[in-house]
């Protein structure tokens, strides 16, 4: 029989809470006593008749709650304890942060949160990279929203950065995830060990996304900016949160994701991950494989192929799938059965930029030729990115598509016009549409497009005519918006919800090939 | 490096700068975040940004402040004499009227302050009557200059004529002196622009029985200490700009007794005692001259960015500062008084802010310390929170608190004090004032009261000038 | 923010008016969900600001505003001064309370019964509403235990000593022994408090001379709670002293026998087991009454406990 008595010093808690937790506590294994009682004389009387008047018990006043238990097990009596320390304290918890007064300066700021450790930023372009400097001046880490911030204040501020130790996540950096919180727009992923440092706000989510659908977990995420790797940044960022992760304790595999560097800056992180003592996978899409592999890195020439290849090197003996299951072949024949001659192309329109990279990777190592606005090969660039040609893949968040307006992330609506044209030209085949769910998104991406998708399709329908809608949800089963909900209304509409962007362009490429005969 | 590794062991204590969406999306989290709502420093103005970062941190600039405060909050202002203004104020001669606010040709001078100027020449003798005083100004006879610049205030038109009896304040930690004429009382006087027989006839009679009875009465004593009437009044419920009654009321205690040690006949003493008890104001004409003496000892600093002198002339709003010029204003349109109307006048009545008595303001009462003055908030047409409100932003601008002039309702805080023009700019608050309004046609009087800010022009072109004469030695 | 008085002790009101504006009257000494606490300087008080629906007391203000008052719990602290700001505004923090219109209310009993009758009908309902609704976990469960009721649980180490109490008092129903119920048990006001509230609340109103008895060892008795129990506990029985309660009390013992159902079921919502238990004292209080009725009679004015026929 072990025993403990715990004394709280001016306690403010209503009778409810005590009457519910004593009763809680009594129901507990192992739990043969246990008192939460003021510290009136009376009741140290009782207290003292039992053997649990101490003398911290005996000095307490009428102000002070006692918390006696007496338990068989040493370990019955820690685990109580912990209970009645959670139900105690969580309440205090929740009244401090409960201040809801908005700021209007940052010594405002830090007077009402001291010891806050990051600033996120999301001002106008301008204005950006001096809030940056004040915050980092006052030694907090910063994540960059932001863009439109020049060249060399970016420079200025990752070195500033760098000298201190702190992290300059940006500018445009759209998604990191830190200590188990998403920050802007970023998932509700899993925690793990593996560690991931992107150049790109949605390919760190849809690696993260990924690792968490095939079981796994992130430790940390840190986001460069789309502009790290450029030559006249050099990757300083990727290069802090490469050596930081291989510091840390909970991650044990690091991934580095972004579109291929430029040649000097490459070479300046391959050298580095020669220092790295933790397995490290290079996602550089597109990428020198031959130079990664030189370095002693896994490469990866696609998101879902570095998170694959991550989680491998965190588990072995993982299998992963990589061919077509037969329910998917078979969907395929049957679309291909309801396409018209004419019906040749694949049409995607996408939210998020570095998906369009990535499908626009997959399509073509499949052997079709591809169009896009986010193209980096000459032969590949749309001319006219508001008349879709062959298959035609578009990063509708593109700067062109979005003067002056939000980002399809956040309005989806903008894409819905564009669907609408895609599903009624004659030689659209396959239409592809990706949703990214999660924090920062919309509150209910499909529920924007449904409606443009279920006239159009009744429409195609009037007319005899069938295109295959394929989509791909970058989420993960607990992002806010309720994976499951927004999958089954595609699914009513009969569009295919793929696991994985690789899937989607691979499906796609499947259905329209057999149809070039 | 380890810094990266001590985030990923600490929780994570977030403020975010802009969409609040961000921030929504993190108390899903539970994480703990402030919200921090960005607008653009001193308007988006690249110039003014410039200014601001190069002297927002710099330490001369705040040791300099630091000085020009510790004057502020150690001057001692006592009221020691009464005499007729020639005498006393410096430069002050037969031909010379001082006016409030920055300086100002007659031609652009408003109504209230014409009146007031015309009044006092009739008052002087040197016209019988209207057209004659105009014509004497038109001819350059007069020169006007602003009481600031004489060591001298004045509530609304702030005329002071060379014969008009002024207050005597003598700071006596740091020895300089500042002026003040008698408070006329309400209804129709001279600073409101009136100039009939009656405001003449109570002009004479100041000069003549008043202010020799209180010569004698001050003769008597050692001085009456108004830093201390200042503290305690605070503590009852005035700001001591717009609402005087318990200061004046204090004042009349410390001063009847040496009054009736005086020879003077018992109905002297009645009217001359009479005239302090019936005007509940009359503390704004001793309150004003005491945070000048210890406003003007801070002037002067070399780096110093606090604010030493606030006024208006009823055309134009002028701020001093410290580190700058003696005669250095900086001056932009006066603002219209948002507030409070009397029964039958409307906006369109109203003449634009006016007078010296902001001087209280910028010694950190009057508006500052409405916290404390929840009665005046009916009075400007506001809620007692909004006052609250009101006196606590004001520490966002300035440089210190005065533990001297503390606020009840803000816990005994020391009140705000030392306006910063960099925090100004900084954070786009502006100095909050209460005052009344003055009817824009000469003579008519007051026609409500109010909350005003100075524009915010005085303090950019301030910033600017500063940085123009400090950016070589800037640290 | 602002909240607005519903209603409040007639008492405070007065109290109040007579204090200096601008002054710092009091200060916090806790915050709970729906009710603060705040220590007066100048006088031995405890003032409560409560939500609506919670029972008014003495000394109490209550306000309409209920999602204000959550947020104000939030950022209110243990020991943040309170101030008169105006004849009828209290201000704490950044909250200003004003209850210029608030509601008078008085703890005190109005009526005086023309007879100090307690009959049968009255026990015997209240008895059966605690046993079918009463909540068992403060003293409830101990008077069941005596009365030989079956019980849920079993008792717990508090409701054990409550039960010899019962029985001791009902043996020897002296000052000595209504002490021993003082600071015993569970909860913010322990229910041997909430108990003895009831009790005297009994006693009280029908001028039986426990309450004399009470009265003329005020002093002794007040200082004996002080030192034994809860600060709320102890300004609870300190009204009660003063002849103030709360007015769910007052509303059931004025109503005699036309006690209604839904004046018994509001003390269910009191506390945890505060209003059940004061309701115990209640039962207990008039059984002690009844039987001194029907020991010796009271139609010559004098109670049986001081007649040969007193039978215990």
């Amino acid at each position: 029989m072990v025993s403990k008595v715990i004394i709280e010093k001016n306690a403010y808690h209503d009778s409810v809470t005590l009457m519910s937790l004593s009763g809680k506590v009594l129901s507990k294994e192992g739990v043969n006593e246990a008192v939460v009682s003021m510290a009136t004389a009376m009741n140290k009387e009782l207290l003292d008749n039992i053997g649990l008047l101490t003398e911290e018990a005996k000095t307490a006043t009428e102000n002070d709650l006692i918390i006696a238990v007496k338990a068989e097990t040493e370990a019955a009596l820690t685990d109580t304890m912990q209970f009645i320390d959670d139900a105690l304290n969580k309440k205090k918890t929740s009244k401090k942060t409960g201040q809801e007064k908005t700021t209007e300066t940052l010594p405002q700021a830090l007077d009402q949160l001291p010891d806050a450790n990051l600033a996120i930023i999301s001002v106008p372009g301008e204005y950006a990279a001096r809030e940056a400097r004040l915050a980092l001046n006052k030694g907090l880490h910063v994540m960059m929203f932001s863009d439109n911030v020049t060249i060399e204040d970016e420079r200025a501020l990752k070195e500033l950065g760098r000298d201190k130790g702190l992290l300059v996540m940006g500018p445009d950096c759209g998604t990191a995830m830190l200590n188990q919180t998403g920050l802007c727009f970023a998932n509700n992923v899993r925690q793990g060990g593996i560690g991931l440092v992107a150049a790109s706000g949605t390919g760190l989510q849809e690696v993260a996304v990924q690792i968490d659908r095939l079981g796994y977990g992130v430790s940390q995420a840190i986001g460069t900016g789309g502009r790290d790797l450029h030559k006249d940044i050099g990757g300083i960022m990727m290069l802090e949160g490469l050596r930081a992760l291989n510091e840390d304790d909970e991650t044990r595999v690091i991934a580095l994701i972004s579109k291929p560097p430029a040649k000097d800056v490459q070479d300046k992180i391959l050298a580095e991950v020669k220092n790295i003592t933790k397995p490290v996978i290079v996602g550089f899409l597109d990428g020198d494989k031959e130079a990664v592999e030189a370095s002693g890195a896994t490469f990866a020439s696609t998101l879902i192929e570095t998170a694959r290849q991550a989680v491998l090197a965190l588990d072995p003996s993982v299998t992963i799938e990589r061919e077509m299951g037969e329910t998917l072949t078979l969907f395929a024949e049957n679309e291909q059965a309801k396409l018209h001659g004419s019906q040749q192309y694949i049409r995607g329109l996408f939210c998020g930029g570095t998906l369009t990279s990535e499908a626009l990777s997959i399509l073509r190592s499949e052997g079709l030729a591809v169009k896009s606005n986010v193209a980096k090969r000459p032969e590949e660039k749309l001319d006219d990115i508001h008349a879709s040609t062959g298959h035609t893949l578009l990063d509708m968040g593109d700067d062109d598509f979005t003067k002056g307006k939000p980002h399809p992330m956040i309005e989806p609506s903008l894409r819905n016009e564009r669907i609408r044209e895609e599903l009624l030209n004659q030689e659209t085949a396959v239409l592809l549409l990706d949703f990214e769910l999660g924090y920062g998104a919309h509150d209910d991406p499909v529920g924007e497009s449904i409606g443009v998708l279920r006239e159009t399709l009744e429409e195609l329908n009037q007319q005899g005519r069938h295109v295959t809608v394929i989509s791909y949800m970058c989420a993960t089963k607990n992002d806010k918006q309720g994976y499951d909900n927004q999958v089954d209304r595609l699914s009513a509409l009969g569009v295919y919800v793929a696991s994985s962007n690789e899937e989607m362009s691979q499906l796609a490429a499947m259905i329209t090939k057999k149809e070039v005969k | 490096m380890s810094n990266i590794q001590n985030l990923f062991t600490q929780p994570l204590k977030v403020i975010n700068i802009g969409t609040s969406t961000f921030k929504k999306d993190l108390d899903l989290q539970q994480t703990e975040a402030v919200q921090y709502d960005w607008r653009p420093p001193a308007g988006g103005n690249i110039q003014l940004i410039e200014a601001l970062d190069m002297f927002i941190d710099s330490d001369l600039v705040q040791a300099a402040n630091e000085e020009a405060i510790k004057r502020i909050k150690d001057a001692h202002p006592f009221l020691i004499d009464i005499d007729q203004a020639k005498h006393v104020i410096p430069g002050m001669h037969e031909k010379k009227i001082l006016h409030s606010g920055p300086p100002i040709t007659w031609d652009k001078m408003c109504g209230p302050v014409r009146g007031a100027i015309i009044g006092a020449l009739m008052y002087e003798g040197l016209a019988k009557d209207e057209s004659e005083a105009i014509a004497l100004i038109e001819g350059g006879e007069i020169e006007f200059g602003p009481a600031n610049e004489h060591q001298a205030v004045g509530p609304m038109a702030g005329i002071i004529s060379p014969s008009m009896p002024v207050h005597v304040i003598e700071n006596r930690t740091h020895g300089n002196r500042a002026y003040c004429t008698v408070n006329e009382g309400l209804g129709k006087v001279l600073r409101f622009g009136a100039n009939s027989k009656e405001v003449l006839d109570r002009l004479k009679w100041i000069e003549t029985t008043f202010a020799p009875a209180l010569k004698k009465a001050l003769a008597l004593s050692d001085g009456i200490d108004l830093k201390s009437i200042t503290s305690q009044a605070l503590h009852m419920g005035d700001e001591c700009h717009n609402r005087n009654k318990a200061s004046t009321s204090l004042f009349y205690r410390e001063i009847i007794d040496y009054f009736l040690q005086t020879d003077l006949t018992q109905g002297e003493l009645r009217d001359v005692v009479g005239f302090i008890k019936n005007n509940e104001h009359y503390f704004l004409n001793l309150s004003m001259p005491a945070s000048k003496s210890a406003l003007d000892a801070a002037h002067g600093i070399p780096y110093s960015t606090v604010v030493t002198t606030m006024a208006r002339n009823g055309v134009e709003f002028g701020i001093r500062v410290s580190g700058l010029g003696e005669k250095e204003w900086f001056t932009a349109p006066a603002n219209f008084v948002k507030g409070l109307f009397f029964p039958g006048y409307t906006e369109d009545d109203a003449a634009p802010d006016l007078g010296d008595s902001t001087i209280t303001e910028t010694m950190g009462i009057g508006g500052f310390a409405m916290g404390g003055s929840p009665a005046i908030v009916q009075f400007v047409g506001g809620d007692v929170e909004d006052a609250i409100s009101y006196s606590e932003q004001m520490y966002e601008i300035t440089v210190g608190e005065n533990t001297n002039y503390s606020i009840p309702t803000l816990n005994f805080r020391g009140g705000a004090f030392g306006i910063d023009i960099r925090k100004v700019i900084e954070t786009n608050i502006l100095p909050v004032i209460n005052t009344g309004m003055a009817h824009k046609e000469a003579g008519v009087g007051q026609v409500g009261a109010g909350i005003v800010h100075p524009p915010k022009a005085c303090f950019e072109q301030a910033l600017l000038r500063f940085k123009e004469t400090y950016e070589e030695g800037a640290s | 923010m602002k909240l607005t008085g519903k209603q409040i002790d007639w008492g405070l009101k007065r109290f109040l008016l007579g204090q200096n504006i601008g002054q710092m009257i009091g200060q916090v000494v806790s915050v709970y969900q729906r009710v603060i606490n705040i220590q007066l300087t100048e006088a031995d008080r405890y003032v409560t600001l409560a939500k609506s629906q919670v029972v008014q007391t003495p000394d109490m203000i209550k306000i309409y505003e209920d999602d204000v008052f959550n947020d104000c719990v939030k950022h209110i602290n243990p020991s943040s001064h309170v101030y008169l700001i105006g004849y009828n505004t209290l201000m704490i923090e950044d909250v200003v309370i004003d209850f210029h219109h608030a509601e008078l209310w008085s703890g005190r009993f109005i009526r005086y019964p023309d007879h100090n009758e307690v009959t049968e009908q009255m026990i015997k309902s209240l008895k059966t509403f605690l046993i079918r609704k009463g909540r068992t976990q403060g003293i409830l469960g101990s008077y069941l235990a005596v009365i030989n009721q079956p019980l849920p649980d079993p008792l717990s180490l508090h409701q054990d000593a409550l039960k010899d109490r019962l029985m001791m008092f009902k043996q020897w129903p002296t000052l000595d022994v209504m002490k021993q119920f003082v600071g015993l048990g569970i909860g913010l006001t322990p229910s041997g408090d909430d108990f003895l509230l009831g009790l005297f609340s009994v006693f009280y109103y029908y001028h039986s001379s426990e309450w004399q008895l009470i009265i003329e060892y005020k002093d002794d008795l007040l200082q004996y709670m002080k030192e034994r129990t809860t600060p709320v506990s102890y300004h609870m029985l300190k009204q009660m002293i003063y002849s103030q309660t709360n007015d769910a009390l007052k509303t059931a013992i004025e109503s005699g026998s036309d006690m209604k159902l839904t004046d018994l079921e509001v003390f269910l919502h009191i506390g945890s087991t505060s209003g059940t238990d004061m309701l115990v004292g209640v039962l207990v209080g008039l059984e002690h009454m009844h039987r001194k009725t029907i020991q010796g009679g009271m139609s010559d004015g004098i109670e049986s406990d001081h007649r040969e026929e007193c039978l215990s």
